[in-house]
């Protein structure tokens, strides 16, 4: 019995020692790594971590998923406009999966005028996921990102929120490349800052026209969910809150690509009525004449360097054309 | 529930604390329904196999002993074998046997209905069907005691550790532990984290990063050639080792918490000099249950050469087909089956390779793994026709071993990082493999060093297994069989 108790006490001393010393390490590991990913100002996580960290507020800030990413050319908007931009569209991601960094910009922008959103077929899908953690996950404390984690996937916000270190199965070598990254920077001491091209991420792939794979585009039906509709509704109404004006831009994309669709012009009359519903100025570049030339586009949906240069040239036309001086 | 989940994590120290705050008279009770809860977690129709399985081997057990009736004990041995065998063939093998009659009788002219069933799998059922199977075989054989109480035997059917995927216990070996009154011994906790953390590390580390590429290559056996099907052959060598032996670490360190000790399924089987030796050292409960119920009942070696020969090829043979109901766990039996004939013949002929001297060790080695990888290819391939596909073009290396897929490099579909991470984490297997089979590092090892030394290693598990595994939750590889 003596023996017993004694096995006991050693299990138990041992066990919740234990217990403690891993906590401390993973917690001292986890918030570190967070930290160091915070520096980094490179990629994707770049771009939320100088958001994040209010370190850029342009006067256009541009944003949307990958076809934005790669078809809003900043600086030469700004050369034309003599205005800062900068390119916060990020791949794979839509603004309802990014709703959190427009919350954040919102919250401490001074000097912004314009939030461009980009637009394509995918953009009104139903989102039950979000696009790669990794790039967000060291601003899981920021309230923003919570609540946007929590409205796309409740499952993974309250995994994140409760479950110890559930994080670290999140994350891609991306998470610890970018710890690297931002160890570097503290270490020269520089400080976090734009990209030569403010986040614009030219694509230079020639293409020919044809369909590569079916994983491009292989449904033939854009989405059109209504509850992603009202949720742009909610986000063009809080930019609009803030004193700055919502634009949308429906990116071009090539007409074979558009033949693919059923419903494409359905798509385009939904981003009409969602403009004029919330009374805000559109740009529809699905018929513009970069979209019938395949040398501007490196697959059906997404501009190369080439089409990026025009279609940015177009979209300053534009902005410029709007612009209170001109009315 | 796998063991790899959020809910095992959470299952474990509830059952664990439930057991030992228990008194050991309701120890059972604690075992048993943490068993069904786990089974149930899978699918909650099929426990009345389980059940229907355990009242079946309980009353032919008791009756086998305490009849003195030749013909009613070979009675309720039968019916024991026909009731486990029945459940085994129903579930696993109608729908493959169903299909090859109409394939058959199509053949021959006659246009028979189809008789597929939809049923699923039911986890487990191999691994359980055989354990019950061996314990009326060894009660009828007067090798070990009918269990009296009925709890302990259920929880002896569906002990949780090994239920879904063994190791497949003796009664003689389990029973008695699971009647023991068991106290908390530090060093039973020490042993069991360490292997469940091994385990775990082997699973979701290496054994699914390398089915990340595997899949990729044998999914789609025709887009590649060469060194890609060289290398997705050898990664899934390990990635079933580590898939199968990280589950067997787990269910041993598991039921080492709860004081019982599971017989060991693996030891370094790719160190092997043969394939004889291969199969002491690989999925040891299932060779030895093999052994001791089919190969010595056929007479084993003890009959004339030609009979040996046919017992070892059609030992395997089963074995091979008893892994899924499909030809290429027939072949994947037959060619180890048939190696194994070979390696004794060359001994009968006094061409035993293990004369040959000690540098030639390592050669043997890869030999041995060249040939278990040769038949892992039948193990993995979707189908027959898929497995020669790969042996005919594995000859051509025309193509190089990474792709271009629009601009982008990749070694069987992923980057090259991740191609050579996987070979990085393979050679570091291997090193700890040898030197765990020299007995150079062991559990015992750890266990006796300092707390600061041993606290530092378990959190560095913990750490990789956390950094680097991979976490879609992908089942164990031997849970579908």
């Amino acid at each position: 019995m003596m023996k017993n108790k004694q096995e006991l006490y050693k299990v138990l001393k041992n066990g919740l020692g234990f217990l403690f010393f891993l906590t401390v390490l993973l917690l001292t590991f986890e918030k570190g790594l967070a930290w160091l990913v915070r520096q980094s100002d490179s990629g994707k996580t770049g771009k939320i971590n100088l958001i994040m960290a209010h370190k850029i507020d342009p006067e256009i800030l541009f944003m949307g998923s990958s076809v934005a990413e790669v078809g809003f050319n900043p600086k030469l908007i700004s050369q034309q406009l003599n205005k800062s931009t900068y390119n916060a569209a990020i791949d794979g991601t839509t603004i309802i999966q990014s709703q959190f960094v427009i919350n954040e910009f919102l919250s401490y922008s001074q000097n912004c005028e314009e939030i461009v959103i980009g637009l394509a077929f995918f953009s009104f899908g139903d989102k039950d996921s979000m696009t790669e953690p990794s790039r967000y996950l060291a601003h899981f404390s920021n309230k923003y990102t919570k609540r946007t984690i929590r409205n796309i996937s409740p499952n993974l916000y309250y995994k994140l929120q409760y479950v110890p270190f559930y994080s670290f199965t999140q994350v891609k070598h991306t998470y610890y490349k970018n710890a690297v990254l931002g160890l570097k920077n503290i270490i020269s001491g520089k400080q976090l800052q734009a990209d030569k091209l403010n986040g614009f991420m030219p694509h230079n792939t020639p293409w020919n026209g044809e369909r590569i794979d079916s994983t491009q585009f292989g449904n033939s039906t854009a989405p059109l969910s209504e509850l992603t509709i009202a949720d742009y509704g909610d986000i063009i109404s809080q930019i609009k809150q803030q004193g700055i004006e919502p634009i949308l831009v429906i990116t071009p994309m090539f007409i074979n690509g558009q033949k693919l669709f059923r419903n494409y012009d359905k798509y385009i009359k939904t981003v009409e009525d969602l403009a004029l519903r919330n009374q805000i100025k559109l740009y529809d570049f699905s018929k513009s004449a970069i979209v019938n030339d395949a040398a501007n586009f490196y697959n059906n949906g997404h501009l190369n360097s080439n089409g990026s240069h025009l279609f940015s040239s177009q979209v300053a036309d534009s902005l410029e054309y709007l612009s209170p001086n001109n009315q | 529930m796998l063991f790899n989940s959020l809910e095992y994590l959470i299952f474990l120290p509830v059952v664990l604390i439930l057991f030992f705050i228990t008194t050991h008279r309701f120890r059972w009770v604690i075992l048993l329904v943490a068993s069904y809860y786990f089974y149930m977690s899978w699918n909650p129709t099929y426990l009345g196999l389980i059940l229907f399985s355990t009242l079946i081997d309980y009353i032919a057990g008791r009756k086998i002993a305490s009849s003195q009736k030749a013909f009613t004990r070979k009675a309720f041995l039968v019916l024991s074998l026909t009731v486990n065998l029945g459940l085994l063939f129903f579930y696993k093998y109608f729908n493959f046997v169903s299909s090859e009659v109409i394939k058959v009788s199509h053949l021959l002219g006659y246009n028979t209905g189809s008789y597929i069933h939809q049923f699923i799998l039911p986890v487990g059922i191999s691994f359980y069907t055989f354990q019950t199977m061996s314990y009326t075989i060894d009660v009828y054989n007067g090798k070990t005691k009918p269990e009296k109480h009925l709890g302990v035997f259920a929880v002896f059917v569906s002990f949780f550790p090994q239920l879904v995927a063994g190791p497949i216990e003796r009664a003689g070996h389990l029973i008695h532990q699971l009647r023991e009154n068991k106290v908390i011994y530090f060093r039973n906790f020490q042993f069991g984290l360490i292997r469940i953390l091994w385990g775990l590390l082997k699973k979701v580390v290496i054994a699914d990063r390398l089915a990340i590429m595997v899949n990729t290559v044998y999914n789609s056996p025709d887009n590649f050639a060469g060194w890609q099907l060289i290398f997705a052959t050898i990664f899934f060598a390990f990635q079933i080792y580590c898939d199968f032996s990280g589950y067997s670490d787990i269910a041993i360190g598991t039921a080492r918490l709860f004081g019982v000790r599971l017989m060991e399924n693996f030891r370094t089987p790719y160190l092997s000099h043969s394939i004889g030796e291969f199969w002491h050292r690989w999925h040891i409960s299932l060779s030895t249950w093999f052994r001791d119920y089919l190969y010595i009942p056929l007479g084993g070696s003890r009959v004339v050469k030609w009979r040996w020969y046919y017992n070892l090829f059609i030992t395997f043979v089963i074995s091979g087909f008893w892994h899924g109901a499909n030809w290429t766990f027939l072949m994947w039996g037959a060619i180890h089956g048939g190696i194994l004939v070979g390696e004794n013949m060359l001994k009968q002929n006094k061409l035993n390779l293990q004369h040959f001297p000690t540098f030639f060790k390592p050669v043997k080695v890869f030999w041995i793994f060249c040939l278990a990888c040769f038949a892992w290819i039948f193990f993995r391939a979707n189908s027959i026709t898929d497995a020669f596909t790969i042996i005919k073009n594995m000859t051509n290396f025309s193509q190089p071993l990474a792709d271009n897929l629009r601009g982008q490099i990749l070694y069987l579909g992923q980057p090259l990082w991740r191609f050579a991470g996987s070979i990085f984490l393979i050679v570091s297997l291997i090193s700890l493999e040898v030197l765990i089979n020299k007995k150079k590092i062991s559990e015992i090892h750890l266990i006796k060093q300092k707390t600061f030394i041993r606290w530092s290693i378990y959190c560095l598990l913990v750490t990789i297994i956390l950094m680097f595994g991979v976490f879609e939750l992908d089942e164990f590889i031997y849970f579908q069989f």
